[in-house]
């Protein structure tokens, strides 16, 4: 016979202290990462209305005029969503829940405007074709599918109404040819200059190379690029590109976790060459350069 | 012979909060026939595809159910990627299927604490609850929820869990373990609680499968079947896992199981603590959805089933999710035939039923 | 340890007249009925019975017009009812010979069959 088991587990919490929490004298402590309730940084808010659309909940609504942010705090399910769709990161997951009510709570926030329109980048969105590669990560980046590019019949074309100016693509373009509105001859200006190294070499020469000492073969230089002229297998150790196909848009490069790709630099092709004596293509670029 | 009376049971019923009506044919003390009926709580979950996109819908089958909900966040992500073709970083998988671990441990324990309270064991439902409340403190921790987490994604996972923190989650657990054992040996050999349990409720072999019977109660019946056994989902094969069975086919080979996934679950989150690889959690996925894809997956009360299907748009055509307790309920019904009427909520019980699951 | 099964997507097109005859081969072969469901395809009717056996799933397709009955598989799966009576009350599905039949009770919906392609 085996009764009273429980015996040694009753008699420890005895003297134990106990388990639960004499709520709400003591408050509960939330987790960092706890989904409370969602905040917003109305400063920084454009009235995109990205977080409305993807809300699942529809708990979120946007009016550009007046600009307002409303959430339906009773509707809302903390999934994040919003948090990470929002392209300029005015929203934020707060530890603490909305506070038990009676009444369905509605939250208004006033966006207030922008005072200097040009620096905020208020302007219609504009594309310096001069430097555009058409290579389509603007608009895979474009949240409100409002950019339409095709890379053979060099279009770029961009929907000002659909555009929530949000600067999603701008922060994208590898080739840094976007820009909004006023700002737009600021940007040039800069753009100009950080493209000048990279412009002294004709555009022709330029060329993607890949130190293999650093290299990982991680695959996500494959990834981002738009059109797959990278390929990376980690089990063979095989980083190839495509040179016909590669745009030569630096997106990989920007994305390389191991900062080993580099576009056009000579000095570093060199390096490259006699490591991985079996890419003939280098050399035969050196002496073309020279 | 005697008279027969019909009994309604539920759907309100102190014993459990899911809302299943089965009216019972008694005569005398015996059940004779149980003829079950569900329906009362039906939301159109499914339906809703058509109004969400595909990344939403993952936020909306997961609140399907509150103790299963990271299995079906990860069934309706998997069967959209599948669909999608998109392949799923390793260490996202690894994750999934530590956080999927991790709500199997407090869903059993949940379930212990229910049977308890079942067959009027208080303290024992208390401390169940206790100990499972640790659990939920990992998981609100790593996932930012208590029991619906969002952090499934179709592409893999939102957030990252850093190595330290599943470091910490191992100690807590390997804490904890001496602490399960206490409670889960009240269950597996105190005799007040045995003969509630021992041969009661008896499905055989051949019934489990004629009936088709998954997850634990199967198993409980010799049922060679558990969807880990398959590469649908997560890490399972780098993991050595073999699933618990019990032969005698009772109330208490069903619990069996239970506790002998309890310990193996924390078992199999350490191993994977121990191999994760280093990396990205999740990939970008974009485009529309085009073609179909089932995905099976084994949640805590068995075999769970998703469907999708895509007609090249954002939206899907189908999403279509089966969960355990529907592929439970007429083992249920052969079980109850012939059991006392004061075992019908044990019986009730030991299939773990999840009625707002069964409709969605 | 045991192998791994490598589980592979299939869906067989099966017509309304075989679907009987199919459905007791699998009986016959050791399959476990595993679920089956409907999906509204245009204006027609997509069902979707699965089959598991040994963790390999079989699924067999049927697509039949939102008017046309089709035989109920619970003579030899009889766990079938509940998807059989789940498919009747929300998508309009006719099913005869079935062995436990709710006749639209099963799922206590507002209006009758609210997810038929008709609506």
């Amino acid at each position: 016979m085996k009764t009273f088991r429980i015996a040694k587990v009753l008699f420890k919490s005895m003297f134990k202290k106990p388990a639960t929490l004499m709520y709400p004298v003591v408050p509960r402590e939330w987790q960092e990462r706890t989904r409370g309730s969602i905040d917003i940084e109305v400063d920084k808010c454009i009235a995109c209305g990205i977080c409305a659309k993807r809300c699942p909940a529809d708990a979120i609504e946007v009016s550009r005029d007046p600009k307002q942010w409303i959430i339906h705090r009773m509707q809302c399910i903390q999934c994040g969503e919003c948090v990470q769709a929002c392209p300029k990161k005015c929203l934020a997951m707060n530890k603490q829940y909305t506070e038990p009510q009676t009444e369905k709570v509605v939250d208004t926030y006033v966006i207030p405007e922008k005072e200097a329109k040009g620096s905020a980048g208020g302007g219609d969105l504009t594309c310096n074709k001069d430097e555009c590669v058409y290579c389509g990560l603007c608009a895979k980046a474009c949240p409100a599918d409002a950019l339409k590019v095709d890379r053979k019949e060099k279009i770029w074309e961009v929907d000002q109404d659909a555009c929530a100016k949000c600067g999603a693509c701008v922060e994208k373009c590898p080739k840094k040819c976007l820009s909004m509105g006023d700002a737009e001859e600021e940007k040039k200006a800069e753009t100009a200059e950080e493209k000048s190294d990279a412009a002294a070499g004709d555009a022709d020469s330029e060329k993607l190379t890949c130190n293999k000492d650093e290299c990982v073969y991680c695959g996500l230089c494959a990834k981002e690029c738009p059109v797959d002229a990278l390929k990376v297998d980690r089990k063979e150790k095989l980083w190839e590109v495509d040179e016909e196909t590669c745009l030569k848009c630096g997106a990989c490069v920007d994305k390389c976790p191991k900062k080993c790709l580099s576009i056009g630099a000579a000095a570093e092709e060199t390096a490259d060459s006699n490591d991985a004596p079996d890419s003939e293509n280098p050399g035969e670029k050196d002496l073309d350069a020279e | 012979m005697a008279k027969r009376t019909i009994i309604p049971f539920g759907p309100q019923h102190p014993v459990l909060p899911e809302p299943v009506h089965l009216d019972l044919v008694i005569e005398d003390e015996t059940v004779v026939e149980a003829i079950p009926s569900i329906g009362f709580i039906h939301r159109g979950l499914e339906k809703l595809v058509e109004k969400r996109d595909y990344t939403q819908m993952v936020y909306v089958i997961e609140r399907i159910c509150g103790i299963c909900s990271f299995g079906h966040g990860w069934g309706a992500a998997a069967s959209i990627e599948g669909a999608m073709n998109v392949k799923v970083p390793e260490r996202a998988e690894y994750l999934r299927t530590i956080l999927h671990e991790l709500s199997r441990l407090h869903s059993h324990l949940l379930w212990l604490g229910l049977l308890a309270d079942a067959f009027g064991f208080e303290s024992l439902f208390n401390h169940c609850w206790r100990v499972r409340e640790t659990i939920l403190d990992i998981l609100e921790k790593t996932t930012g929820g208590r029991v619906i987490f969002s952090i499934c994604k179709v592409g893999g996972l939102n957030k990252d869990i850093d190595n330290d923190t599943l470091k910490e989650i191992v100690e807590t657990l390997k804490e904890l373990k001496p602490q399960i054992k206490e409670l889960t040996d009240v269950f597996l050999e105190d005799d007040s609680v045995k003969n509630r349990m021992v041969g009661v409720g008896v499905l055989t072999k051949a019934d489990a499968e004629a009936l088709c019977a998954v997850g634990p109660v199967a198993r409980g019946s010799g049922v060679f079947q558990d969807m880990r056994m398959t590469n649908s989902h997560g890490v399972y094969d780098k993991l050595d896992f073999e699933p618990v069975i019990e032969t005698a086919g009772d109330c208490y080979a069903r619990c069996k199981v239970r506790i002998g996934e309890v310990f193996q679950s924390i078992e199999l989150i350490t191993k994977a603590v121990g191999q994760i690889p280093d990396g990205p959690v999740s990939v970008a996925v974009k485009g529309n959805v085009e073609g179909e894809y089932i995905t099976r997956m084994e949640q805590p009360r068995g075999e769970a089933f998703y469907y999708a299907k895509g007609a090249n748009s954002k939206f899907l055509q189908r999403m279509r999710v089966r969960t355990p307790t529907n592929m439970n309920i007429p083992a249920l019904v052969k079980t109850l035939e012939g059991c006392d009427l004061a075992d019908v909520p044990i019986l009730i019980l030991t299939i773990d039923p999840c009625i707002s699951c069964t409709e969605r | 340890m045991s192998e791994r099964v490598d589980v592979k997507q299939n869906f067989t097109p099966v017509e309304v007249s075989q679907l009987l005859t199919k459905v007791k081969n699998l009986k016959s072969d050791g399959y476990r009925f595993a679920q089956a469901c409907a999906t509204v395809v245009d204006d027609k009717i997509e069902i979707i019975y699965s089959f598991d056996k040994a963790h390999q799933l079989t699924n067999l397709r049927l697509v039949i017009s939102p008017e046309e009955e089709v035989e109920s598989i619970t003579g030899d799966y009889w766990p079938a009812f509940i998807y059989e009576n789940e498919m009747h009350d929300l998508f309009g599905v006719k099913f005869i010979h079935m062995a436990l039949d709710y006749q639209g009770n099963f799922f206590k919906v507002s209006e009758p069959t609210p997810w038929s392609p008709k609506k």
